[in-house]
């Protein structure tokens, strides 16, 4: 048993915030909310250069191959940064899809670029999608919605359900953004968040387009799941974090707020709930390094990242008071994003009922 | 990182495991809110059995009759014994008293205590101070080569088998002159005044007139209680006992509720909100697991867990108490049934769970401890209580 970082992760985590302290300040994110597509390329360049975006990738795809509770260390600084761009939906859902079900060529054709940041990747899921197959190739038809980052993506991995007669199990393909019968259409979101829903109006594919085999996609896209429902939580750890570092800055530069017994009781609240964060998504983090079974755990970590998202925005709000309420604060920059990351992977409820599926 | 157990440390749990599977046999595993004098004499049984194999004071020195393992090799021992449901006797000498001895105490008070303790032979209990006394604590007043006791201390467990007991004295003027001694409870002078708790123990004011002790009973420096309190690792209680105590309830309780009704209906879990509470709540069970094991890895890597200790209680105690209302409102009016009554589930052990769950105070108030951690992690200044 032994709850510390290695000395190497602590300085991939003291290298990532100072990074982001100094390359993606407020003013950054708030650019990348006012941008349209939620991205800014500049630092984009700079965190492909870094490695991160193959943080846990083989090194032949140009990765750094390093454990998998790395990358959840790295999202918690990202996290805390409320970094812009598809991070999750790229480097970590859309990578391991690739990953655990793409052949060897399409690995090669994708992981190296998508490292390097010149590729950019996202998944669309949902029962709309799909395939049956045609005398070359498959067509795929339907729509898919809340497709992160669809706009600036080149390509988009569906998940794809067999149509009447075909074959039993879900269908892995990837789609063309550019290609004919594409249709996005913008879903405006909180803190403007870049997701479309998608439509595919028969688009033809070529066998080459089939991540792995026809009908074997599922495993590949449940363990990519796994693993981003876990990247999620560690982003929320760093975000609410640093919510209770502003709450608690406040508090002690505000001293008759700061010796108010409910102020500090629901700081102390806080402070429970991120550091049974840390320990329920490390252990699951620490599960899956291990390739022991962690669906539970992640279920565990992703349900309470439910709560602590509620409680960091309750808690920041209450405590800063009006000021938090304005634009010009940062505070909102934390709460409109803690909704996204709430919704994304399955809520609390969502989370919970897996833990009683069985 | 590592969330799991050494392979030995997996063999010990496996061998406790197995051990108080055959020497606690189910009757004996009712104690939620029915603390009894028969309870408490099976579990000093238990801990001589257990001292037999050094397995009792695993976490002390082998020089001491300990085990010579570390708190993580207490913690699974504390998470077992809970897990089977055997009462907390002994336990203030170990994850209190040995502690502070082992860090504290001179070669002669080491050589006094410790073996006793790990032999499970002597039941300590703790003074507490008294909040409606002017100064809290009972006074010790330097005379000759001792102290004398005035004024009065309480005591929330085991006071009436205690043969000795830890408390914190006032031996100065100043609100820091306070020290930790033994005093021995036959000692001329003690009288105790019983308080029937609602979960069968029995709480106690312990009155100090004029007891006359040596200061042999002082355990490290005069006047250095409080920084000795605070800042010494093991000293904070793990709550892995606790933990596992309540773990078993809930485990128990889960495989009711998939089991038939107790009115012969339906499995309580084929109820949707049912089973979404039984998630919740398995939650609740895990947060409350790591929380403790938390406190156990920072002992045993040296570390002082005062607000990590807080949080652990503190979590534990409410969760505590969640999970008995939502059993309670699950089970109805079944969930209000003692053991003994026909129909009762589960050997009674909701409504002595419920009961039990009602003291909010193990080890400091709800309140004491949100203000611990707002000031020890967070850096907050003393609040306006």
């Amino acid at each position: 048993m032994d709850f510390r970082l290695t000395s190497e992760q602590k300085i991939l985590r003291n290298s990532a915030r100072e990074f982001l302290d100094r390359e993606c300040p407020a003013s950054l994110v708030r650019e990348a909310e006012n941008s349209g597509t939620g991205h800014i390329p500049g630092l984009w360049e700079k965190m492909a250069e870094l490695g991160w975006l193959g943080i846990c990738l083989p090194q032949h795809y140009g990765g750094l191959d390093r454990p998998f509770t790395d990358q959840a260390i790295l999202f918690e600084e990202l996290g805390r940064a409320l970094a812009p761009g598809p991070l999750l939906t790229s480097s970590v859902l859309a990578a391991y899809v690739i990953l655990y079900g793409g052949n060897d060529r399409q690995k090669k054709d994708l992981l190296p670029g998508m490292i390097k940041g010149e590729i950019v990747l996202t998944v669309a899921r949902g029962d709309g999608l799909e395939t049956f197959s045609q005398s070359s190739g498959l067509v795929l038809s339907g729509e898919s919605s809340f497709v992160r980052h669809a706009r600036l993506a080149d390509h988009i991995i569906c998940a794809t359900r067999p149509a009447i007669g075909a074959w039993p199990d879900t269908t892995l393909v990837l789609a063309d953004t550019g290609a004919e019968g594409v249709i996005m259409t913008g879903m405006e979101s909180i803190a403007n968040y870049p997701q479309c829903m998608v439509e595919f109006h028969d688009v033809s594919l070529s066998d080459d387009a089939i991540l792995g085999e026809i009908a074997e996609g599922r495993v590949a896209l449940e363990l990519a799941v796994q693993r981003a429902t876990v990247i999620q939580c560690a982003e929320t750890l760093g975000r609410s974090h640093k919510v209770l570092e502003m709450v608690v800055a406040y508090a002690k530069d505000q001293m008759e707020i700061g010796r108010s017994q409910s102020v500090q009781h629901r700081c102390a609240d806080l402070k429970i709930a991120l550091d049974t964060n840390r320990l329920l998504t490390y252990q699951a983090a620490w599960k899956l390094d291990q390739s022991l079974p962690a669906r539970d755990e992640i279920s565990m970590a992703k349900a309470q990242s439910g709560t602590l998202s509620r409680l960091s925005t309750m808690t920041g709000h209450s405590i800063l008071g009006e000021i938090a309420f304005t634009s010009g604060h940062d505070m909102q920059l934390y709460s409109n994003r803690a909704k996204l990351a709430e919704a994304n992977l399955g809520d609390t409820e969502y989370h919970l009922d897996q833990l009683i599926a069985d | 990182m590592n969330f799991d157990l050494t392979s030995d440390q997996s063999t010990f749990r496996e061998a406790l495991g197995q051990f108080l599977s055959v020497e606690v046999p189910i009757e004996r595993q009712q104690i939620f809110g029915g603390r009894s004098e028969v309870q408490y004499q099976f579990s000093r049984e238990i801990n001589r059995k257990l001292a037999a194999r050094n397995w009792l004071a695993v976490g002390l020195p082998e020089e001491y009759g300990g085990g010579g393992k570390g708190p993580i090799e207490q913690g699974i021992l504390d998470q077992e014994l809970g897990y089977h449901l055997i009462l907390e006797s002994g336990a203030c000498g170990l994850t209190m008293v040995a502690p502070a001895i082992m860090a504290f105490g001179n070669k002669v008070q080491k050589d006094l205590y410790l073996e006793l303790i790990a032999k499970g032979e002597i039941e300590f209990c703790h003074g507490l101070d008294t909040v409606e006394e002017s100064n809290g604590l009972p006074s010790a007043e330097r005379d000759g080569a001792g102290y004398i006791l005035n004024g009065c201390s309480i005591s929330n467990s085991y006071t009436d088998h205690a043969d000795y007991m830890y408390l914190l004295v006032r031996t100065g003027d100043g609100f820091q002159d306070v020290s930790h001694v033994i005093v021995d409870m036959k000692t001329s002078g003690i009288r105790l005044e019983i308080f029937p708790s609602i979960n069968g123990q029995t709480a106690a004011k312990i009155h100090f007139e004029n007891v006359s002790v040596s200061d042999s009973c002082l355990i490290g420096e005069e006047h250095q209680g409080l920084h000795q309190t605070i800042y010494s690792p093991n000293y904070e209680r793990t709550g892995l006992r606790r933990y596992g105590s309540i773990q078993r309830v809930f485990d128990d309780f889960t495989d009711f509720c998939y089991g038939s009704a107790p009115d012969g209906g339906q499995p309580l879990a084929e109820h949707p909100l049912v089973r979404h509470q039984l998630a919740q709540r398995r939650l609740g069970m895990m947060t409350m697991k790591l929380l403790c094991w938390n406190v156990a890895w920072l002992q045993s890597v040296g570390a002082v867990a005062i607000a990590e200790s807080s949080a652990a209680l503190l979590f534990a105690s409410e969760e505590r108490l969640r999970f008995a209302e939502m059993a309670m409102e699950v089970l109805g009016p079944y969930a209000t049934l003692r053991n003994g009554s026909p129909m009762v589930p589960l050997l009674g052990n909701i409504e002595g769970i419920y009961r039990e769950s009602l003291n909010l105070s193990e080890s400091g108030t709800s309140d004491m401890h949100r203000n611990i951690i707002a000031q020890q992690a967070l850096g907050m200044p003393l609040n306006d209580m």
